[in-house]
This record gives C-alpha cells, sequence and structure tokens, in this order.
C-alpha cells in the first residue's frame, strides 16, 4: 500500500498515518508565488508557475522504492505508466499502452505506442518496463514496493532470500514495442494496477548505475519533468511541452513547498503566497472556520482512504469472537454523529469494507450491521453475553496524528449503548504501534487505515482479509472467502470479476473481521491566482486542470 | 592567552565524545523497532529489511555501532538517514537558516533588550520604568508559541505588515520569527542589564568619576558600563547556544527551515545518525561560544587575565 504520510497535522488517518511530523526544510518560492506568474510560456501554450505544499519523501525516489505519499506525489507527476487512472473517477485508459490483451487473463500482451519519449529523449521500449520490473521485484534491490510483482510468474524465485534470479521468467519482450506479462494465475485486474508508481517504466540510464543518479533526478514519460529539489526543500517541476496525451497540464511550472506544519502552510493559503494545499489542518475544519477564512477559495474530494477498527486475532484475545458480539459492537457505533462532531461532516459513512471511489464498489456490503441501531444492538450483546472485561480500542497518537478525538467518540458510543465499559487505549508513536501490531501484542480492538494503491475493490479485500495476506492484521481466515477472492481473480473480464469480488465483500458482514468507519474527504485551499483546483481520488494534486487566473 | 584557549580547547575532546555518545545511546534506546511502520500497513519485504539492517548495523550492539560512526566521522562522512539521503547536506542546508535567526535574535537582544535596561537604569522608578516591567513580565510570562502565534495572525495574516512565514529566510521574512524567538531572552537581558547597571552606578569609581567633572555619556558609557555588562554577556553568551537548539517552536510557527525543524523530525524518525550529528554540532556551539564569553570578560574587565 501507499502510506499516506502524515505531515504532522493530517486528520486523515491511514496507512502510515502519524507517521511522522515533517518538518521539511527549505522551500523556495514563497515569494516567487506572490509575483505576477511569469508569464514565461512554453511553445506548446504552457504558461505560469504555480507553488503547492508538500512534505518531505522517505525512500529514494525511485519508482518502485516510494512507498509513501511524499515521494510517490513527485513520481506520479514525473512518470507515465501503462494506463493512467482518471483525475477525477479513477478509472483506468491506456496511456503508454497501446493495448493490453489477453484471452484468458493469465498471459497478457501488452502493445505500446511509439513515439513516447522519456525526458532524456530516449524510446520508451517494452524492454523499459520489463527491465525496471524485474529491478523491483527482484530481492537483491531490497526494493520496498516488491510484493506488487507479486501476480507476476517468477516472483517466487526472484524474491527469495538471496536470489541469484533477477528476471522473473513470466516477462518477455516479444520486440521494441511488444511484451508479454504471465501471471502465476488468472488474474483479471492486472491492466487497472500497471498504473501504480511501481509499474513506471525505467529509462536505460538508470540501470548503469542502480538508480544512484536517476534518485537525484527522476527521468520518467510523464507530464511533468523534473528540474530541481531535494527531500529538504521541495521540489520543481516543468511540464514537458513534448507530453502530448491525456492529462497534458495548463500550467507551466509547479514548487512543491515543504511546511513545518499545516497552519503555516494554511496562513500561506490566506495570504494568497501558496497556490494550492491539499489538507486543511483539523482545527479550521470544526465548525467550518475555513469557509471564513477562505471563502470560495476550498475544495473537497473523496479519496481512496479507508478507515476501521479491528478486532484482534483470536490467539490474541479471544474475548471478541462471538459475531454477534461484533455485530453489536459495530451497531453500537453512531458513525455519522461521530462524523459530524469530529471532523466537521468530511467523511463518507462506510456502508461496507470498500472506498466508494474504486472499480467495483458497491453500496451496502455491510448492510445493517454497519447500521446504527441501538435498541438491536443491545440486544444482541445481552445475547452474547456481553463482554468480559472492558473492550479497549488502541490508536496511535503524537507526530500529529489526530485518533484520539474519534476513538473517543466511538468509546462513548458504544459506552452509551451497551453500557459497557470502553477505554481507548493510545500508544505513544507509530512506530511502536505498528510494532505492536505486527509481533501481535496489540490490546483489544485497534484502529486500521488503508490507503489505496490502485482504483480497485480488489485492493481492499486481498491484502487485508484474505487468510496470511501481508496486511491481513486481524488473521482473519475464512475458506469460502478465499475461495471467492480466488473465483474472482480467474474471471476472465473486468465486470464478471468485480462482481465475484462484490460477492466476497459481503461474506465479511457474517464474521465482522473489523468495523467498517468511513471513507475520508479532504478538504483542500487555493489562492486568487488560480482556478479549477482540486484532488485527484488517490489524493494528489490535479495539476493537469489547475490554471491559472 | 595563547595556551589557556589550547586547553580549553583540549577540554572539548572528552566533552564531545561523551555528549554524541549519551544522545546516539538514547535515540537509540527509544523503544520500537525501526523498521515498524516504515512500510505502512505491511511488513516491509524481508529483502528490503535485511538491506535495511546491514545499512544501518541495526544488528550490532550499540557500542560496536558508536565505533563504526564515529570512523566515519573522522572521515568526514556523516552517512545516510533511512531515506537514503545523506546526511551532510541536510545540515549544511539548515544551520545557515537557525544561525541566521539566532543572530537576528541576539542582535535584538543586545540592541533593545540592553537599550532599555540602560534606559530604565538611568531613570528609576520613572513612568517607562513600570512600563517596561509590566511589559517585561508579560513576555516572561507568555509561551513562546502564544507569542509567535498571535504576532504571525496580527502582524502577517490580519494586516499583513510582515510575511507570515519564513520559507526563504531573508532578513525581512525573519523579523518577526527573529522577535517572538528573542522575545523572553530580550525581556532578561533588559532586566539584568537594569539591575547590574543600578548596583554599579552606585559604586564609588562612578561617584569619583562623575565629580571629576566628566560627562554623563562617558560616565555610564564607558565606566559604568564596562562592569556593568558582565552579567549581561555571560546570559547572552549562552543564549546563543539554547537559541539556536531551542528555536523547534519558532521554526515550526513560521516555517523556518532550520536546525530545530530538523532534530525533532529526526528524533521522531529515529534518525540517530542524524540527530547526533546535529546535537554534536550544537554542543560545540555550546562550547566555543562558552570560550568566546569568558575571553569577552577579560577584553571588557582589564582586572581579569587568563594565563
Amino acid at each position: 500500500m501507499r502510506l499516506e504520510q502524515m505531515r504532522g497535522y493530517r486528520a486523515v488517518a491511514v496507512g502510515v498515518a502519524g507517521m511522522l511530523v515533517l518538518a521539511g526544510c527549505g522551500g523556495g518560492g514563497g515569494k516567487s508565488s506572490a509575483q505576477p506568474s511569469s508569464g514565461a510560456s512554453s511553445a506548446s501554450g504552457q504558461s505560469g508557475s504555480i507553488t503547492v505544499s508538500g512534505c518531505r519523501p522517505q525512500n529514494p525516489l525511485i519508482p518502485s522504492d516510494t512507498n509513501e505519499t511524499c515521494g510517490g506525489n513527485i513520481l506520479d507527476q514525473i512518470t507515465a505508466k501503462l494506463v493512467r487512472y482518471d483525475a477525477e473517477t479513477g478509472e483506468p485508459s491506456n496511456d503508454i499502452a497501446e493495448s493490453i490483451d489477453t484471452k484468458d487473463a493469465k498471459t497478457y500482451t501488452i502493445k505500446l505506442k511509439q513515439g513516447v519519449k522519456f525526458h532524456d529523449g530516449t524510446d520508451v521500449k517494452a524492454k523499459n518496463f520489463v527491465d525496471a520490473w524485474n529491478f523491483g521485484a527482484y530481492a537483491g534491490n531490497a526494493q520496498v514496493d516488491a510484493s506488487f510483482f507479486e501476480p507476476i510468474k517468477g516472483y517466487k524465485d526472484v524474491s527469495a532470500k538471496d536470489s541469484k534470479v533477477d528476471t522473473m521468467s513470466g516477462l518477455k519482450v516479444v520486440d521494441d514495442y511488444t511484451f508479454t506479462a504471465t501471471m502465476e494465475r488468472k488474474y483479471a485486474i492486472f491492466p487497472l494496477i500497471v498504473g501504480y508508481t511501481a509499474f513506471a517504466p525505467l529509462p536505460d540510464s538508470f540501470f548503469a548505475d542502480k538508480g544512484a543518479a536517476f534518485q537525484k533526478h527522476p527521468i520518467g514519460a510523464g507530464p511533468f519533468k523534473f528540474v530541481s529539489g531535494d527531500p529538504d526543500n521541495g521540489y520543481v517541476l516543468e511540464a514537458d511541452p513534448a507530453y502530448d496525451r491525456a492529462g497534458k497540464p495548463h500550467i507551466q511550472k509547479v514548487t512543491y513547498k515543504v511546511y513545518t506544519s499545516a497552519q503555516a502552510a494554511y496562513n500561506d493559503i490566506i495570504s494568497n503566497s501558496l497556490d494550492m494545499l491539499d489538507v486543511l489542518p483539523t482545527s479550521v475544519l470544526v465548525g467550518n472556520v475555513y469557509q471564513k477564512d477562505i471563502p470560495g477559495r476550498s475544495f473537497e474530494k473523496t479519496v481512496g482512504q479507508f478507515q476501521a477498527i479491528d478486532f484482534p486475532p483470536s490467539n490474541v484475545d479471544s474475548s471478541y469472537d462471538n459475531p454477534k458480539l461484533r455485530h453489536a459492537i459495530s451497531m453500537a457505533v453512531d458513525r455519522q454523529a461521530i462524523i459530524d462532531a469530529v471532523f466537521g461532516g468530511t467523511k463518507t459513512i462506510a456502508t461496507g469494507w470498500v472506498s466508494p471511489v474504486v472499480s467495483g464498489y458497491k453500496e451496502g456490503a455491510c448492510g445493517e450491521w454497519c447500521t446504527y441501531n441501538p435498541t438491536r444492538a443491545k440486544q444482541l450483546y445481552d445475547e452474547a453475553g456481553g463482554h468480559k472485561g472492558p473492550i479497549t480500542i488502541s490508536y496511535n497518537t503524537g507526530e500529529g496524528a489526530d485518533h484520539g478525538p474519534w476513538i473517543t467518540a466511538v468509546c462513548n458510543s458504544i459506552h452509551q449503548v451497551l453500557n459497557a465499559e470502553c477505554d481507548p487505549t493510545p500508544v505513544a508513536t507509530f512506530k511502536a504501534y505498528r510494532d505492536q501490531i505486527q509481533s501481535r501484542k496489540m490490546h483489544g480492538m485497534f484502529r486500521a487505515g488503508w490507503q489505496m494503491d490502485y482504483p480497485s475493490i480488489e485492493d481492499f479485500l486481498t491484502p487485508l482479509y484474505s487468510t496470511k495476506a501481508s496486511s491481513n492484521d486481524n488473521d482473519y481466515s475464512n475458506a469460502a472467502f478465499d475461495a471467492k477472492l480466488k473465483d474472482a481473480g480467474a474471471k476472465t473480464s473486468l465486470d464478471e470479476a468485480n462482481l465475484a469480488y462484490e460477492m466476497a465483500e459481503q461474506m465479511l458482514g457474517n464474521d465482522m473481521p473489523s468495523l467498517p468507519m468511513w471513507s475520508s474527504k479532504l478538504i483542500g485551499g487555493f489562492s486568487n491566482r488560480v482556478a479549477n483546483a482540486g484532488l485527484t481520488v488517490f489524493g494528489t494534486y490535479n495539476l493537469a486542470a489547475v490554471t491559472l487566473k | 592567552m595563547g595556551r589557556y584557549v589550547l586547553r580549553r580547547m583540549l577540554q572539548m575532546i572528552p566533552v564531545l565524545l561523551g555528549a554524541t555518545f549519551l544522545i546516539f545511546a538514547m535515540v537509540f534506546a527509544l523503544p520500537g523497532d525501526p523498521l515498524a511502520g516504515k512500510c505502512g500497513d505491511r511488513p516491509c519485504p524481508e529483502a528490503y529489511a535485511q538491506a535495511y539492517r546491514a545499512k544501518f548495523h541495526l544488528d550490532d550492539p550499540l557500542p560496536v555501532r558508536y565505533v563504526k560512526y564515529l570512523g566515519n566521522l573522522a572521515k568526514g562522512d556523516l552517512g545516510d538517514d533511512s531515506s537514503g539521503t545523506p546526511i551532510a547536506p541536510q545540515i549544511k542546508r539548515a544551520y545557515p537558516h537557525t544561525i541566521k535567526l539566532a543572530a537576528m535574535a541576539i542582535a535584538l537582544e543586545i540592541g533593545i533588550g540592553i537599550g532599555i535596561g540602560v534606559l530604565t537604569a538611568i531613570r528609576r522608578r520613572g513612568i517607562l520604568d513600570k512600563a517596561v516591567l509590566v511589559i517585561t513580565l508579560i513576555l516572561i510570562g507568555l509561551p513562546v508559541f502564544v507569542t509567535g502565534v498571535v504576532l504571525q495572525y496580527f502582524l502577517g495574516i490580519k494586516w499583513s505588515v510582515l510575511p507570515a512565514t519564513a520559507g526563504d529566510s531573508s532578513v525581512h521574512e525573519l523579523l518577526m520569527p527573529a522577535f517572538v524567538l528573542a522575545s523572553l531572552s530580550l525581556a532578561y537581558a533588559s532586566r539584568i542589564t537594569r539591575t547590574s547597571l543600578a548596583e554599579v552606578l552606585r559604586a564609588d569609581y562612578v561617584r569619583t568619576a562623575r565629580a571629576k567633572g566628566l560627562t554623563r555619556r562617558r560616565v555610564i558609557g564607558v565606566h559604568a558600563l564596562r562592569n556593568g555588562l558582565i552579567p549581561v554577556i555571560t546570559f547572552i553568551g549562552a543564549d546563543f547556544g539554547a537559541l539556536i537548539g531551542g528555536a523547534i517552536v519558532t521554526e515550526g510557527i513560521f516555517n523556518v527551515h532550520g536546525v530545530g525543524n530538523l532534530v525533532f523530525r529526526a528524533i521522531g524518525q529515529k534518525e540517530g545518525n542524524t540527530v547526533t550529528s546535529v546535537v554534536a554540532i550544537l554542543v560545540l556551539v555550546f562550547l566555543l561560544m562558552s570560550l568566546l564569553v569568558d575571553l569577552l570578560y577579560a577584553v571588557i574587565d582589564p582586572r581579569i587575565r587568563y594565563e
């Protein structure tokens, strides 16, 4: 998954929510934005430069080594992939790919558009994809996103410890602009996932020094090219005049400025010396203070970030095992009231385990179990014989993670409806919190955030709830559910696959491995210099749309 | 004099070693696996985890790691942080911002603080003295973040007198943060100046100077101030180090990309090497400042001699 980098002030708490308070360093351009736009315009009619708030990447700027939003956002603008996700809907469409064909959902033939060039002027060819994917998967390169290549045949061999095999048998270059990718088993959503940053092609120059030069000056085939920058000072990107596919920007230059706090960035939005801020500080969302500060200068976007509360694995704490008890707890939580009270209404209530922005989403998968119903909840709770000892919900605090208020509200809701004791249990840092979860030493129920990697229903089910999956923190295991996922993966058409995934999602209601809470809406702000400012469903700046007034 | 300085310099070595080891041990003694949370909600791939551990010697015992760190330090190599970014350039970029901020704060402290202190010492119990007492007490009583946020709101956002944030660290941008950073010490400096000068003004030699018919300016400026400023200089010298290390809050409010932010972030991310390197430099600054202060005494007060 891509970690949501909590910049010390994010209310959204997602995968790595609260990972750190980012105090970046340097970002010039504070003044440049206060000046009228540079007026420099490229031959292709792009003009003007804007500043946006950024954050400090945690890993080298290599597509397969970036797993959090700070680095991912920059690389996403620089790189082009086989497919491109629509900013509004997340729908994939071919970008560098001319076509991605398969007869059996197992072997895919990928034809590339000819004439697509990297920013260094070299052609994007089939080998640039194959080499890049092999580089990402090979254990010797220790790439953080290696597991994304798991569906491809031969991944097992290259990812084994101390493996000497560094190419996956499933990838074959046919000619300069064609290659085939064979999956380990049928995998219908493959064309959907290859728009993720880790699947970006890499230029020949990358492999000369395994990316040492590349990470200081990334080269892609995307709408923006890298100009300068480093993690502390932010980055300057310029529109590539040669780029002529979907998503061509109107602006010519964008500066990612690193801020030490949301408040500092917000102050610059108020005084129009920053052009776009993706997330306003939580403090100004309450009571809609921001609407007074920046009237008509805010946008909101529901993004693929999902918040849930997991039940502990049975062998860690079996007191929550009774499904009736789980249903009772879920029905005792008045989600909408909490959203309104704590988040000023800026969340979309969950009716299942999947974010509404993805391909295959269907409302109501959780049905009555996720609907607030105090009488039924109390009744079920009594039938289940209550819960021995207090119900606890642990979460990470500090570093700007803002979960305390809503977890407390959830506990309060449970306490009022079930008359059971419920204790919010904070853990000091995100690191310590993840440490507890990974070593299965969690205390009672625990908060779990998820940020999607690619806009598919599958990304919310397989990694989280299939048996022994990488992020299955509550050790949920349900043979029927696994079989359904497998069945869905084996469908040859995307629609059929999605239908099967939906059926799998509905199965989760019986066991309630977790309480779905909500999807995030991000509220951001912009200056009076720009129009059409907004975010994509991935929560990144929609730089293709923004224009200068 | 030269021998004294050399002796002091040699004394710095064990202090530096001890301080860096303590910091190093403390940062790494924080609970939690540095890799936990590195890959978000999923465990890191085995190969990635292995490479990471090897790179940062996480499997070695602490003293061994510290020695390895020192070895690299001796070669002038501060190493990389966990994101693979070299640490040295980060520190190099952060220090100028903070030094500039601290220098401006010190300048304000000396200018305003000592200036007000002298005025109030001369005109004791006047209306100005009372007003200054109230204002300095308020400044001492208010936490820095309150002063910072309030000034930022009114001067920066509401009335646009000064820039609200200082992303570029130009002198113009840093005026407000420097004042905020200096506010507390400024108040102390003016109180100390007032007290110590008032005391000196009652001394016999000052009366003698007056009796000789020297101008008031010369009596205060040359005779009294030289003696009266010794405690103030001690305070301001020690304060310079504190300003550099303690600018975390101010830098955070005004978005100054300096050392305070770097350290704060590095501690949160368990970037032991970064923290140790930054703090080592901080300790060095402290030691050098205290040496400078001691040498300044000799300049100000001819009775003080170093052998």
